[in-house]
């Protein structure tokens, strides 16, 4: 109603409002659309020149900016040739026998070491490029094919096949790491929810408390006592070890969402089923949990999603490379190959993509599961 | 009755709560206990009692602590700012349009599903000196390199991204918020020749005053436990502890330094600023809310 009112009276105003909107939402969407289309170059194209399409045919420049070429010149004794040789201003070299007059910039660091007196005074555009082991400037043969770079599914085959950084098995380490957080999370605090909203006991308001405690810890309060007992109990360095201290992490959020949700299932559906004959169990199987379905996503994704991201508690209880889940890979990533961008960019979107699809599919249950959670809790 | 048998409880509570108390309550006395004493290496035992020792050299001895304190105490009315003030002013447009609500939904909570990890990962991308995003915009535009992570650009390029990533979770709950404001009142204020930014300020925000002190809680405590993305950008606080928050800071001292009890020290007061910041941010707003309340 209101909307209509306001966007009949100033259709600029609207304008104005989607064109803020959509910048907003480019700057949510245009950083991963950035690393996605620079996953697919080579790193030295990342470098010099990160905004040009993946798929548009770009060519390969040397650090000084000249067009790499498959071939090297030659020398009349079949040598690689790398000095005696002018280029011009386009980085086009000048072959010997087409040099004639052209002189020398005065200027360059050879000609400075040749001394400038044996050069001629009349100066073109052209450099003399002498080959430098240390800059390393070699003299393609511009007949031989321009090296192009085209899309390349280099950085992803890297990430998936580098031995140091098994990203595969990293998938697997956080399927199995955060699918048992995400279900042991899931059914506890149904049963907490469960307790907590239909037993009278002696301490509940205690019990209460403690939970909505449990959500001000940080991990980082908990973290040097928690690994030395898992140290202690020989959980040091394996998933079940990370897994426990995340259920425990997770678990009083949980129960706070599912404590709201399985309060506001009707009482008669389970007095009924008493009536016939059905115990507590058959009671928590059959009603509250299939009841609460919508809830326990809400739940399960948030568990999932926070476990899968969750870097702190894996860095520091987690050391052999074998057993780490996608973030804490990722993180090795960076700091062993932080240079190759073309890599960190495929790494980012292999971690970011499954998150992603999970996120598309599931949003309505995220979004309306926070807001349940949130303003509540 | 159904439930008055008891006995289902020990089953439907005790998991959970064992494990609650061996993961969360034991060792988090466990760490004010360890952070009164000087512990040598990650699995050192107690020896000699410091009392508040740790606590006095955090507050007047070491310089690199009051940074982490500066910064993370800085950042807490900048997310409240950042933020909130965003979520604010785009849950307020997204819910004067009538399409595409649902697309800017999705699309603004995009970063809050990925893991800091990547995105600082992908900001590190951004800032790098050689070949980073930004460089090479300056350098279409023919400008000089500028180094990104300098000294005195360090702390505000790390809260960037830190800032951004998580507007569209405040967003999300500020716009339910405002689908719960009932319409006529809007319509009647119109009606009155109230202006659209009258009836943001005096009915629409009041009205949803509940929700904003939930986000700003929110957004303040999660400022004092930022830890994944400045881990990522700048490590270890490069440069030289500039960019280090309480969180990174105590990992630093507890895990790198193997500085246990100073780490277990610092993380108490993570969770000391924690509390009572969030108590003093509910104590202030929330007597006027009653005020208001009393006068509609």
């Amino acid at each position: 109603m209101n909307a209509r009112l306001t966007t009949r009276r100033f259709s600029i105003t609207s304008t104005v409002i989607y064109l803020i909107l959509i910048l907003w939402s480019l700057t949510t969407f245009f950083p991963f659309a950035w690393v996605l289309n620079n996953s697919f170059k080579d790193t030295s194209l990342v470098v010099s020149d990160s905004f040009s399409l993946a798929f548009t045919t770009i060519y390969r420049t040397d650090r000084n900016g000249i067009v790499v070429h498959e071939g090297v010149l030659l020398d009349e004794h079949g040598r690689e040739m790398y000095d005696k040789l002018l280029f011009d201003k386009d980085g086009n070299p000048i072959l010997e026998k087409d040099q004639g007059g052209v002189a020398l910039d005065p200027n360059s660091p050879f000609s400075q070491l040749l001394g400038k007196s044996s050069f001629a005074q009349n100066q073109s555009d052209s450099i003399l490029q002498a080959y430098d082991t240390v800059k390393g400037s070699k003299v393609y043969d511009p007949a031989s094919p321009a090296i192009k770079l085209t899309p390349t599914l280099g950085n992803y085959v890297e990430a998936f096949t580098n031995p140091n950084v098994n990203i595969l098995r990293g998938y697997r380490n956080s399927i199995i790491l955060s699918g048992s957080v995400t279900v042991v999370v899931m059914l506890l605090s149904c049963m907490m929810a469960f307790a907590m909203t239909r037993y009278m006991f002696p301490g509940k308001k205690i019990v209460h408390i403690l939970i909505v405690a449990a959500l001000m810890f940080p991990a980082f309060s908990t973290i040097v006592p928690v690994y030395r007992m898992i140290s202690q109990a020989g959980l040091f360095d394996t998933l079940q070890g990370v897994a426990l201290v995340q259920i425990a992490g997770n678990l009083a959020f949980a129960t706070m969402v599912m404590i709201g949700f399985v309060a506001s299932l009707p009482y008669e559906l389970e007095e009924a089923a008493f009536m016939e004959g059905a115990g507590v169990w058959r009671i928590f199987w059959g009603i509250i949990l299939p009841l609460s379905k919508s809830a326990l996503a809400t739940v399960g994704i948030f568990t999932f999603i926070w476990s899968y991201n969750d870097l702190f508690v894996q860095m520091v209880l987690l050391r052999s490379k074998a057993l780490m889940p996608i973030s804490a890979i990722l993180r090795e990533i960076s700091s062993q190959y932080g240079t190759d961008f073309g890599l960190m960019a495929a790494a980012v979107v292999v971690v970011v993509v499954p998150m992603l699809a999970v996120y598309i599919a599931l949003q309505k249950n995220i979004i309306k599961g926070l807001t349940a959670g949130a303003v509540k809790g | 009755m159904l439930y008055r048998d008891k006995r289902p409880l020990l089953v439907l509570l005790v998991p959970s709560f064992a494990l609650m108390v061996i993961f969360l309550y034991y060792p988090f006395v466990m760490n004010i206990y360890n952070s009164l004493f000087d512990i040598k290496g990650m699995i050192g035992r107690p020896e000699a009692f410091l009392g508040l020792q740790n606590y006095v050299t955090f507050f007047t001895r070491d310089p690199v602590a009051m940074t982490a304190l500066k910064n993370s105490l800085m950042l807490m009315p900048l997310t409240v700012v950042f933020q909130v003030g965003t979520a604010i002013v785009l849950a307020l447009l997204v819910d004067n349009i009538k399409r595409g609500q649902q697309f800017f939904r999705v699309v603004f909570f995009f970063p809050i599903v990925i893991s800091a990890t990547a995105i600082g990962l992908m900001f590190s991308l951004f800032y790098n000196y050689d070949g980073g995003m930004l460089n090479q915009i300056l350098r279409m535009l023919g400008q000089e390199k500028v180094l990104w992570l300098s000294k005195q650009r360090a702390y505000t390029m790390v809260i960037i991204p830190v800032l951004w990533q998580y507007v569209g979770f405040y967003f999300v709950i500020v716009l339910t918020g405002l689908a719960a404001v009932p319409d006529e009142i809007n319509e009647s204020a119109s009606i009155d020749g109230a202006s659209g930014l009258q009836k943001v300020w005096y009915i629409t925000l009041p009205m949803i005053k509940d929700v904003l002190i939930t986000c700003t809680t929110l957004a303040i405590t999660g400022a004092v436990k930022v830890f994944d993305l400045p881990a990522v950008i700048a490590k270890f606080g490069a440069p030289n502890g500039l960019t280090h928050f309480l969180g990174t800071y105590m990992h630093q001292q507890a895990f790198v330094a193997q500085n246990v009890d100073y780490g277990s020290a610092i993380s108490i007061v993570i969770v000391v600023i924690g509390v009572v910041v969030a108590q003093g941010v509910g104590k202030a707003l929330k007597p006027r809310r009653d005020l208001e309340g009393g006068q509609i």
